[in-house]
């Protein structure tokens, strides 16, 4: 787990927090004194820290583990305004993780001798516990399939053969996209963005004389991976407060996605057999094989 | 005569509160879904800030009394203030500015709390040990009764503000993660609810109160909390500005809602402090006002109740369970439910539905076979006693009817009931009087069901579920379809105990064998491998309770092959009936046995996974310092599910009925090893079945670890006789063979009083215990 605190506002008058190490410190509001009051994360970013740099450290191990063929998910969380877009997505100038990692995906891929792959993108949007293909125009369902478990039917795989062709996917993608306004930040999600590329390979067969790859000749075993990237809608919530007559069980005024992602993760951090409730929404449902694999 | 300056700017205030009302209504495009709300938080604090103003110009003119507190007319003002407060809250929380939204609420409950005599400032600040006795704590807050000083009338319609920024405190306060003081507020709206609007509202419905009252508009129950609801009000120009001018006019529709919100936001803050009792207490209040009130969402409303209904279900409230079933039915089958009858959700609903309304029947089948269990073992105990055998409880022939029947009616029973568990009962089908009372949460007693209405309710049950499989189909929905099987394998076993013929019980029985086992190849363990692991499971069970009627026919049989000396010449020697029962039975004990050590492989499986997910360089077996694959299992949880596969192996192989001696004695080796890990390992599991399922392992070990002694010295002194029958026999001479064998089995025990009690028995050589290098 990261955290990134983002530079203040000109609504904002002073630092609240204090970044040392990995270890975040509340300062006192009075004095501005460092309090007694620490976390301590895998990683902290204070408001200086570039977005490439959050990627070396943060982000990049996780591609390494997708293109060994294991399923790897980034999620931004945070309240709205906080620069979860910003660091997902971020700037021309300031390239966020998705364009960051797609670029090296690509570099990748494309310099590994020993394996052939081919990669194919979806971005679905899940806004008020449905799903939205950014990039189709079908109706997308979660279902479970004998042979590849969780997936989204009728959502458009998109085939891509450079992180041009991913951009520009993401582009289309974000026309299609709910964007909410808000006092704190003009540009602020309201809904959850799931960004998935999916890569598969299979072993190059070598060209004994020249070393070269013979392309499309390879043995039969595919490592198939999935990598998936999370723009999360602002944690404070979602929906309107008095809106009767969601599911009880849940707690539905209070956002369901992101707080049945919140109890998910706590569930599989206590470990043991806790019941993990991967099925109470749609985001922890798609993200169950990421999250805990088919517990 | 001229309107008094304060009048006319408080009449410019009002104005402003029309056009809040206006922003907050208008719906926003998506791009810009906050826009207007700003608006009206910024046209509200500006009310706050002139209504501030005029109370102090009026609080220091003509009419003020001391500071300015007490008069009429600053009391009221204040009352306005609060009220705007509450409406900035509620609407920073919707543009989601939780801590603006806590400040403003905290500030009408500030000024509304004491009005009605009720200490609001305590809420917000509960015991640091609240979670130990959040119940206890809620229930003591302090709400009085109506305030003497203020008319019935003003005093609902504030109790009802109060009541709205209670509850939007309590809904704030769940969403930062602090859902015991959320439940604070919502007790305390609860209470309030209880003490100063409840004993009022037929008076209010009535006109009695003198308070003006709306009808609800239109099918909505509820307005958003944000609706400020001053139509038709009365400007202050235009009322003799008694207390509450300001107020909209009460619907008294409307303040039952705002305590349904109550009551559900209590059941989920009740469900997120993990009071499942509670929660679903408050759930059924909900669903129960919810469809009282009417213009519910059906879909919505269905889904809740199927979802209750699986807790019910899991206390054994069998009656409640039919009550909220029959009232979702009712409300699906209402013309004026508007519904999108091809839309996959709605599909998918009816498929839930389908799947809880056969779990009812099903669960009637089982709890009536508890019912007959429970009888069979006091009249076992009274037997050993020496006291009298109870009465065998009545049997049900219920009509199958809407209304509750009065419970003593249904318990007492006379004589002619007892003995009328006969198939000639009526074709009825028998089902628990619906629980219409949400606080009793005592498990329904079933009385006996008769075969013939144990087998319809089956089919009515096995009805449900094939409507069920229909939606939720094996490929699309794997662990719905395989849950909905599961489901049905319970009920063809709660069937089987209904069933006399022990030939018609294996069938039931291979039923439930064969649905899970031709799905089972099916699936791919990278993605339900737990799911696997419990059809495994199943399967296995299955298969032992075939086993353990096939090996009864051949009892005898099994018995007269451990004592044989020449078990292959008995077998021989049998009728071809017999042989062949002899052979089925020994062929799904061999089956239990297979099913069993792939439910434990899954165990394995995962474990592997897990280390090689942990170590890139783990290629198998056990790490090292490692004895056990049960070391690495994920929890008590896991360890219980492995022992209980270990238990279940060695109770097979030692009751299977193997001829061959060196696989009898493999078998029963092998048997003791799983006793033994059991025994070893037991004592991580902390339940009652656990403990007693390792005591049994332990005598198990003593008298296995005899017999295999017994059964190798028989085997040795076999040979030694075939040796010498051998030798004899190139002398021209024969030797009777089973004349000095031992098989009394009275062999005095050496080491297997050791091997069971010792926790630190060494089982590591076993080759169950670690992890194989195949998946």
């Amino acid at each position: 787990v990261a955290v990134r605190l983002r530079p203040l506002n000109r609504n904002e008058q002073e630092d609240a927090w204090k970044v040392q190490e990995n270890t975040l410190f509340l300062l006192d509001e009075m004095t501005g004194k460092v309090s007694d009051t620490v976390f301590q994360y895998d990683n902290t970013y204070g408001p200086e820290t570039l977005t490439k740099d959050v990627y070396a450290q943060s982000a990049k191990a996780v591609l390494d583990s997708t293109l060994m063929g294991l399923h790897g998910t980034i999620f931004a969380y945070g309240q709205t305004s906080s620069g979860k877009t910003h660091t997902m997505t971020g700037t021309d100038a300031d390239p966020g993780i998705i364009p960051l990692i797609v670029s090296e995906l690509f570099e990748r891929t494309e310099t590994d001798k020993d394996r052939d792959y081919s990669v194919r993108c979806s971005y679905l949007e899940i806004y008020n516990e449905e799903l939205k293909d950014l990039l189709g125009d079908g109706s997308p369902h979660l279902r479970q399939s004998l042979d590849e478990g969780v997936h989204v039917a009728g959502a458009l795989e998109l085939e891509v053969h450079s992180p041009k062709e991913v951009i520009e996917a993401l582009q289309r993608g974000e026309v299609k996209r709910a964007i909410g306004a808000t006092n704190m930040n003009v540009r602020s999600s309201r809904s959850h963005c799931v960004f998935r590329l999916f890569v598969s390979s299979t072993k190059a067969v070598q060209d004994g004389k020249t070393n070269r790859r013979r392309r499309g000749v390879s043995d039969v075993t595919v490592r198939r991976s999935v990598l998936t990237l999370v723009d999360l809608a602002g944690s404070e919530r979602q929906s309107k407060s008095g809106a009767m007559g969601k599911r009880l069980r849940e707690g539905s005024c209070i956002n369901r996605s992101l707080l049945t992602l919140g109890q998910c993760i706590k569930a599989l951090v206590e470990g043991g057999k806790r019941h993990v409730p991967y099925r109470d929404s749609k985001l922890t449902r798609l993200l169950q094989p990421a999250l805990g694999g088919n517990r | 005569m001229e309107e008094p300056k304060e009048y006319m700017r408080l009449r410019g205030v009002f104005d402003t509160f029309q056009r809040v009302q206006s922003l907050v209504l208008t719906a926003d495009p998506p791009e810009t879904p906050y826009t207007s709300k700003y608006q009206a938080r910024e046209l509200l604090g500006q009310m706050v800030a002139e209504t501030q103003a005029l109370t102090l110009t009026m609080g220091t003119g003509a009419g003020a009394e001391g500071e300015g507190e007490g008069t009429p007319d600053t009391t009221v003002l204040k009352d306005f203030v609060a009220y705007l407060h509450h409406l900035i809250g509620v609407l920073a929380y919707e543009t989601e500015e939780t801590s603006a939204a806590v400040t403003h609420l905290s500030q009408s409950l500030a000024w509304l709390g004491p009005r009605l005599q009720v200490d609001t400032a305590a809420l917000g600040h509960p015991p640091a040990d609240a979670d130990a006795d959040a119940e206890s704590e809620a229930d003591s807050l302090p709400v009085a009764l109506v305030s003497e000083a203020l008319s019935p009338g003003v005093s609902l319609a504030l109790a009802q503000l109060l009541v709205r920024s209670l509850n939007q405190m309590g809904v704030v306060w769940t969403n930062r993660q602090d859902p015991t003081r959320g439940m604070h507020y919502l007790k305390a709206a609860e209470a309030l609810y209880r003490t100063h609007v409840m004993p009022h509202i037929e008076a209010l419905k009535s006109g009695a109160l003198g308070v003006r009252t709306v009808p609800p508009c239109g099918t909505e129950p509820v307005p958003t909390d944000t609706d400020t609801g001053s139509e038709g009000a009365d400007t202050p120009a235009g009322s003799d500005c008694q207390d509450g001018w300001w107020l909209p006019p009460i619907c008294p529709q409307w303040i039952e809602s705002l305590h349904t919100y109550t009551v559900f936001f209590l059941a989920q803050v009740y469900s997120a402090l993990g009071e499942a009792s509670l929660a679903a207490e408050y759930c059924r209040t909900t669903l129960d006002r919810q469809s009282a009130q009417g213009g519910v969402d059906v879909s919505e409303w269905v889904s809740n109740a199927v979802d209750l209904v699986a807790y019910y279900e899991g206390q054994g409230q069998l009656g409640s369970v039919r009550h909220l079933l029959s009232q979702a039915r009712a409300m699906l089958d209402s013309p004026s439910a508007s519904l999108d009858t091809d839309a996959e959700d709605h599909k998918e609903l009816i498929a839930k539905l389908n799947v809880a309304e056969g779990n009812l029947y099903s669960g009637v089948i089982a709890a009536s076979r508890n019912t007959l269990t429970r009888w069979e073992d006091a009249c076992h105990e009274a037997r050993a006693a020496g006291e009298a055998v109870p009465v065998r409880p009545r049997a049900f022939v219920s009509m199958d009817v809407d209304v509750a029947p009065d419970p003593a009616e249904t318990r007492e029973g006379t004589d002619a009931d007892a003995d009328a568990d006969t198939d000639a009962d009526t074709a009825d089908v028998a089902l628990p009087p619906m629980d219409t009372d949400t606080s009793d949460g005592a498990e329904d007693e079933m009385p006996l069901l008769s075969r013939s209405q144990a087998y319809e309710l089956f089919n009515k049950a096995y009805a449900h579920y094939q409507q069920a499989l229909d939606v939720f189909k094996l490929e699309g929905f794997v662990t719905g379809h395989v849950a909905v099987l599961f489901r049905v394998c319970d009920a063809y076993l709660a069937l089987s105990s209904f069933e006399p013929q022990a030939s018609m019980q294996a069938r039931l029985h291979r039923r439930r064998e064969l649905l899970l086992s031709r799905v089972l190849p099916q699936l791919n363990p990278q993605h339900y491998l737990v799911l696997m692991r419990e059809m495994h499971f199943r399967v296995a069970h299955a298969q032992m309770d075939l086993f353990d009627i096939k090996q009864e026919r051949v009892q005898s049989l099994c018995e007269a092959i451990e004592m044989a000396a020449n078990p292959e010449a008995l077998i021989a020697q049998l009728p071809q009936g017999e042989r062949e029962a002899y052979s089925k039975a020994l062929k799904v004990g061999l089956m239990s046995l297979q099913s069993l050590r792939l439910f434990h492989k899954t165990y394995e499986q995962e474990v592997r996974r897990r280390l090689q997910r942990d170590d890139a360089s783990y290629s198998h077996g056990l790490p090292e310092g490692v004895d056990d694959v049960i070391e690495l299992l994920d929890g008590p949880e896991d360890v219980a599910g492995y022992l209980q596969g270990l238990f279940d192996l060695g109770r097979v192989q030692f009751r299977l009925p193997v001829i061959d001696s060196d696989r009898r004695i493999v078998f029963l080796e092998d048997a003791v090893q799983c006793f033994a890990r059991v025994v070893k390992y037991g004592g991580q599991v902390t339940t009652q079945a656990m403990a007693q399922q390792r005591n049994l392992c332990k005598e198990m070990l003593r008298l296995l670890t005899a017999k295999v002694h017994q059964l190798k010295r028989i085997r040795m002194q076999s040979r030694s006789l075939s040796l010498v029958a051998a030798g004899t026999e190139e002398e021209g001479g024969t030797v009777a063979q089973d004349g000095d064998v031992d098989v009394s089995g009275s062999e005095p025990v050496t080491n297997a009083d050791s091997v069971a009690d010792s926790p630190e028995t060494d089982t590591s050589a076993h080759g169950d215990s670690g992890l194989d290098a195949q998946d």
